[in-house]
């Protein structure tokens, strides 16, 4: 016993100590590295930019390396007249330099559309950009909250308010998009006659008016210069601003929140009151306005939240619109993990600054930076695209299968290895150097700890120059490399995590307290507690008998939002109430239809589920409605191929999904190969991708051995194949055109050795692993915001198609998003109709879209089958191109009755394909007798055959074109 | 042990000899302390049984009201349900076989090991051990799914093609060359639970007296040991393991479900009867059908338990 007690004591002992001795260390492990000499980093980054075979200069090194002078004067041109350019259309300006050299040039701008989305331009002087920044200038639009009593929902909670597009000219200096300079970007002017082109890449309707070039100074002083200026004394007294009263702001991704914490103002914690405002991308500026009761000095502090991992946030204030001193640029916020803290602007010495204020009303404005990372950021874009490539030339000599007995000698072939990896250990120490006084661990800080790996790999390398070849998988690897490690950081350093609550702008007054005391924290997790018993949001419940009662199977977000729509737009149009409840599991429909107690309307349906609905009677057959066919020409006609049901249409589609190719530019540039067109295309591809190690990603390879109809039957619909014979009572699996489909589809992975399993194409992709594919609208999202170091180096293209006899190109995809549906039960049909095509409407649909990503950020993805609000959404230019013509080619798979055993057919035909060898013929033969005893058993369960195999009554199966043609009616009927 | 529980049971008749009224009764108070658990037992597994037992004499498709089709689903079951004969029976037996009865003779052997040695060690071992039994589903599928993955990245892949004994990945979790062998072994890596714990305590606490006797007695080895002594020492034990271990056996369709993501698995290769039954209850809403296979599986396991039954009871 006391043995035990013993080992037990020591145990306890031991954690304590290792627990004490690494909290211990923790703290106190800040390391920093020395800087290295200048012409070092020249030298590297000539080197290796030089040695890119496409290579961008940034505006850091433009400033670094260029070393143009300044000019003077200033000039204007426009003569204020409005130009409105639509997307890709450019206008030129004229104006004269005094003398050559470097200039801001201001510029005046409005919306003259209806576009909810930034504008950006390419801007292009004498024809020429110096730095790759000009391609896509900022020019964004601003924004209101259209009320500041914030709208409560039916729940009591407050959500945030409509954003409005604030339409006044507004003059702006030019920065990049990126806001990779605090400053406005210079731009190279010849002395004499300059042409300045402005081209609108973003969307259609940006009016311009007048352009300014001047001189780069802005006359902001330093500290010590600023305060010579003015004298008086620090004012007593206390301001306070909440950050939730904003006047303005020039994004909407500056975003109202709230949090269950004591500290904040306001706080409850019954209901959500919206008490912080927080951002994540440099460039967002937000401003707001307060009165200074007397002219005097003033202190400013701010009461705030920097969640970016163990790195300071930046950000530049205003005050009037004017930068009071240079210390007020790029202003560093310490990181406070998940705490708040006070930060009062001060100097180093931590002697906080005074702002002169005269009495009366000011303006006060944050803006997020990126300046004192981008230098740094700009050298680990640059090792990480020479790194892809190094190891591409590397693999053009060994080959793809790297024979690892050979002795190699690499430097023959590639005599700079050396100095490359030698260029890469000077830059990433610049990295280091530059922001490790930014993170309070120095070297070690979160962002920065990975550069450490990376640097044993280089040494390890440098060591076996000639031995490089077998080293590859350290460059690029997949899991743990240096091109892994400097993407981490790429795409992790740009972003901010900056929550503010209150600014206070006061003279010798104490601040109230940063954080919560332990009583009012305690009391307040009571107080959560409690209230928690009492609530009862989003239960699906009995309601009045006059409410239209929506059920809807998505997240809360989106229930909220759409409860606020109906109560703001519908329900005052119509008279019609409207109850939305959440349902988190859709099968609880098929409970509610068995229990008798279904809603008005489901929502958020996968395209599935309205035919095993429908097929049971359960859902109303919405072409009852007299101007269902006009309504459904809002629509592609293949998202309504599976909710039609015999002669009815069960459903009506929400959302869309889309299958577009994927693929690098900066890859296929470099091995000078052409975007894939045709699935010949991509076969003629593979051979050169192949012989680098690299791949095609068939999106049948992700995830799971059961594969689904998106992935198996596209070829099948290319190649004029169909699954089901006319009168849908036996499959058509094994008629010649599918099997040239499904020998199509298997030969990809058999003839042309696609890989059968891909893990993780996001993966994949970023590391050229495989540098084409094809994705879905999850995987652009994840594209779009996952990888922020591979923008600009990817873009999307048409889904690959099949030549057809004509000529012309079929670019059939299956693919589908969401559909709402009508219960037979109701006895609201006509308001529940009502409320479907409101919900589908242009207008609703397009507020609903930029509502939800201004409320939750742009993460929150939607994309609408209505197509004309599709064309609206805030989506690129050029991607909404593809995805517009690529939704054309929407063709669902027509629903039938014992479905599901058609699907794990052709997945198992896959599998023995690609698996076993079987050719596409003899798989599909010998599935049929399978797929077609069960469609009869299930016929004959809904009682089209009789117990003796006796046709009662035909099944209709109508597949699209059949929907072409109705539309095409109901299109007919409105002229 | 033997002699406690007959001394237990005199004492009961003792005590029930005087006459009173009926709530003074040994039965009512044995009912009245019962009654919280026969609620719930009943509400949640008696009544749901009759129900399904009920249910799998008629056609149901969950939305419209059942209609009665006598034993059509039992017969289908066993005269047209392909699937069913040609895969899922199959390898549900040859599953509840290998992962039962093998479960079983592991976790003994484990616990018997880990009986052997000191108390410190034995604690740690048996909660690694342990542990695989606790994690959920999601988590297994992650760590297994990552350990088998199909392309080069796959950690068995990787280690296969560095070795060079393989060109190209293979396809574990998709075909059905492996996918039965995979099922097996990482329930076998799971199964070590509740049963195995019981059975170290069973083996932990034998009386060593009773070994020293045997000795005397002229037994020689460490086998006739754990013949002799050891089992039938702690036959409840081991009664417990046993009933753990069929029943674990038997419900354990989701690995393969978790392991290659979908129900069904690929060509049926993983499918068992639970697996069977999700099919047609929430894919082809033939809750009817379902109902019945869900009885035969019923049916099974308590025949099986008869069985472990008969091996390890008392009497």
């Amino acid at each position: 016993m006391s043995k035990k007690k013993k080992a037990f004591l020591l145990l306890l002992v031991l954690v304590i100590v290792v627990g004490a001795g690494i909290l211990l260390f923790h703290q106190d492990n800040a390391e920093y590295v020395d800087a290295t000499e200048k012409d070092d980093v020249k030298w590297a980054y000539e080197l290796l930019s030089g040695a890119l075979s496409s290579s961008d200069v940034m505006y850091c090194d433009y400033l670094e390396y260029a070393k143009e002078e300044d000019g003077t004067g200033s000039y204007t041109d426009g003569d204020g007249q409005t130009r409105v350019l639509d997307y890709r259309q450019s206008t030129e300006y004229t104006v004269y330099a005094e003398k050559a050299g470097l200039y801001y040039i201001q510029l005046e701008y409005m919306a003259a559309g209806n576009t909810l989305s930034d504008f950006s331009a390419d801007v292009k002087i004498n024809g020429e950009q110096a730095y790759y920044e000009m391609k896509t200038i900022a020019l964004p639009l601003f924004w209101q909250d259209e009320t500041k009593t914030f709208p409560k929902d039916g729940y009591g909670d407050e959500s945030a308010p409509q954003q409005k597009r604030v339409d006044e000219w507004q003059t702006t200096f030019l920065y990049n998009n990126t806001y990779s300079s605090a400053l406005p970007l210079k731009f190279p002017l010849k002395a004499g006659e300059n042409k300045i082109q402005i081209t609108n890449v973003s969307s259609d309707g940006l009016g311009l008016r007048n352009l300014t070039i001047m001189e780069p100074d802005l006359g902001i002083p330093s500290y010590e210069a600023y305060t010579q200026q003015h004298s008086g004394e620090l004012v007593a007294g206390i301001q306070t601003i909440n950050a939730i009263e904003y006047i303005g702001k020039n994004s909407t991704q500056a975003i109202l929140q709230y949090e269950n914490n004591p500290v904040l103002t306001p706080h409850d914690n019954k209901y959500k009151v919206l008490n912080t405002l927080n951002w994540t991308e440099a460039g967002t500026l937000v401003e707001y306005q307060f009165d200074a009761p007397q002219t005097g000095y003033y202190q400013i502090a701010f009461h705030y939240k920097n969640n970016k991992n163990e790195f300071d946030a930046f950000e530049t204030i205003r005050i009037d619109g004017e930068i009071p001193f240079e210390e007020c640029i790029s202003y560093r916020f310490a990181p406070t993990g998940s705490t708040w803290t006070n930060e009062v602007l001060s100097g180093e010495d931590g002697e906080a600054y005074w702002f002169y204020l005269t009495a009366g009303t000011h303006t006060l404005s944050l803006r997020a930076e990126n300046e004192p990372v981008s230098r740094a950021w700009r050298y680990a874009r640059l090792i990480s695209e020479h790194v892809s490539q190094f190891a591409l030339e590397i693999t053009k000599i060994t080959g793809s299968e790297l024979d690892k007995n050979r002795t190699w000698r690499m430097t023959r072939y590639i005599p700079e290895i050396a100095d490359y990896l030698k260029a890469y250990e000077i830059l990433i120490n610049e990295i280091r150097y530059s922001i490790q006084d930014y993170t309070p661990t120095g070297i070690n800080g979160a962002l920065l700890s990975d550069f450490d790996k990376a640097m044993q790999f280089i040494e390890n390398m440098a060591e076996y120059p000639d031995e490089i070849a077998l080293y590859t998988s350290d460059l690029t690897g997949n899991d743990n490399s240096v091109l892994v490690a400097l993407s981490n950081f790429t795409s992790e350093i740009l972003k901010q995590d900056f929550t503010l609550d209150m600014i206070y702008v006061y003279g010798d007054e104490k601040l109230p307290a940063a954080k919560a005391g332990l009583l009012k924290t305690v009391g307040n997790w009571f107080g959560t507690l409690f209230h928690s018993f009492t609530t009862n949001k989003y239960a699906a419940k009995d309601v009045g008998d006059d409410v239209l009662t929506v059920w809807v199977n998505r997240a809360v977000t989106h229930v909220d939002l759409l409860q606020k729509l109906v109560d703001t737009d519908f329900t005052p149009r119509t008279g019609v109430k409207v109850k939305v409840s959440i349902m988190p599991d859709a099968n609880k429909l098929t409970l509610s239809v068995a229990a008798d107690q279904t809603p008005d309307v489901a929502l958020g349906l996968v395209s599935y589920m309205p035919f095993d609905l429908a097929s049971r009677g359960a859902v109303y057959d919405m072409t009852q409605f007299d101007d269902f066919w006009e309504i459904a020409n809002r629509f592609v006609a293949g998202a309504f191929v599976p909710y039609v049901y015999n002669e009815g249409v069960y459903a009506i589609p929400e959302t869309l999904d889309f299958n577009a190719l994927i693929y690098r530019t900066d890859i296929f540039e470099s091995l000078g190969l052409s975007v894939p067109d045709t699935w010949e295309d991509v076969v003629g591809i593979l051979p050169e991708l192949q012989r680098y190690g690299m791949n095609f990603y068939h999106n049948i390879s992700s995830g799971v051995g059961y594969k689904w109809f998106y992935q198996t039957t596209p070829l099948i619909f290319q190649n004029g194949g169909r699954l089901y014979t006319e009168d849908g009572l036996r499959t058509a699996i094994d008629e010649p055109n599918a099997v040239k489909g499904l020998q199509a589809l298997g030969d990809l992975f058999i003839a042309y050795s696609l890989d059968t399993q891909v893990n993780s194409f996001f993966n994949s992709f970023r590391y050229s692993i495989l540098p084409v594919g094809i994705i879905t609208s999850a995987d652009y999202i994840l594209f779009k915001n996952g990888a922020p170091e591979l923008e600009g180096q990817w873009a999307l293209s048409n889904y690959p198609g099949t030549v057809q006899e004509d000529g012309s190109i079929n670019r059939y995809y299956v693919a589908n998003g969401t559909g709402g549906i009508i219960f037979n039960a109701t006895n609201k049909a006509e308001e529940a109709w009502e409320f479907l095509k409101w919900w589908t409407d242009h207008d609703t649909q397009v507020n609903y879209t930029y509502t939800l990503s201004s409320t939750y950020g742009k993460e929150f993805f939607w994309l609408p089958s209505n197509l004309e609000a599709l064309s609206d959404a805030p989506i690129d230019q050029a991607d909404k191109e593809v995805i517009m013509e690529q939704v054309k080619w929407l063709r669902d798979v027509p629903r039938t009755p014992g479905q599901y055993l058609m699907e794990r057919s052709i997945s198992d035909i896959w599998n023995t394909m690609v698996l076993d060898g079987t050719s596409a013929q003899v798989a599909a033969d010998e599935k049929v007798i399978a797929i077609n005893r069960e469609i009869k058993k299930k016929m004959t369960e809904l009682n089209y055959y009789d117990e003796d195999g006796n046709l009662l009554m035909p099944y209709v199966l109508h597949d699209i074109d059949w929907i072409q043609e109705m539309m095409e009616k109901g299109k007919e009927g409105t002229e | 042990m033997k002699a406690q529980t007959s001394e237990l049971t005199q004492g009961k008749e003792k005590l029930s000899r005087p006459k009173k009224s009926l709530f003074h009764t040994e039965g009512f108070k044995g009912g009245v302390l019962l009654l919280p658990y026969g609620i719930v037992f009943s509400m949640f597994i008696l009544v749901p049984v009759i129900i399904a037992i009920g249910l799998s004499f008629t056609y149901y498709d969950v939305i419209n009201k059942p209609s009665f089709t006598g034993l059509l689903n039992y017969i289908s079951l066993f005269t047209q349900d392909e699937v069913f004969l040609k895969y899922v029976l199959p390898n549900t037996l040859l599953y509840a076989l290998v992962v039962g009865p093998g479960g079983y003779a592991l976790s003994f052997l484990l616990a018997w090991m880990l009986a052997q040695i000191q108390p410190i060690p034995r604690t740690i071992i048996a909660l690694a051990i342990y542990t695989p039994s606790m994690l959920g589903q999601v988590f297994i599928g992650v760590i297994w799914k990552t350990i088998f993955s199909g392309d080069q990245r796959g950690i068995i892949n990787n280690l296969l093609m560095n070795m060079d004994i393989i060109d190209q990945p293979i396809q574990f979790l998709l075909t059905k060359d492996y996918f039965m062998e995979i099922m097996i072994f990482v329930s076998l890596w799971s199964a070590m639970g509740i049963g195995f714990l019981a059975m170290i305590s069973g083996i932990l606490n034998i009386n060593d007296e009773l070994y020293e006797a045997a000795y005397v007695d002229g037994m020689k080895n460490r086998f006739q040991e754990i013949f002799y002594i050891t089992i039938p020492s702690m036959k409840p034990q081991m009664l417990f393991g046993a009933v753990m271990a069929i029943v674990n056996a038997f419900n354990m369709g989701w690995i393969g479900v978790t392991l290659s993501g979908a129900n069904p698995t690929p060509e049926y290769a993983g499918q068992l009867i639970t697996n069977h039954i999700d099919d047609y209850g929430f894919i082809r809403y033939e809750m009817g059908y379902a109902a019945a296979v869900s009885v035969v599986l019923l049916l099974v396991v308590y025949l099986f338990n008869k069985v472990a039954q008969k091996l390890f009871s008392e009497d």
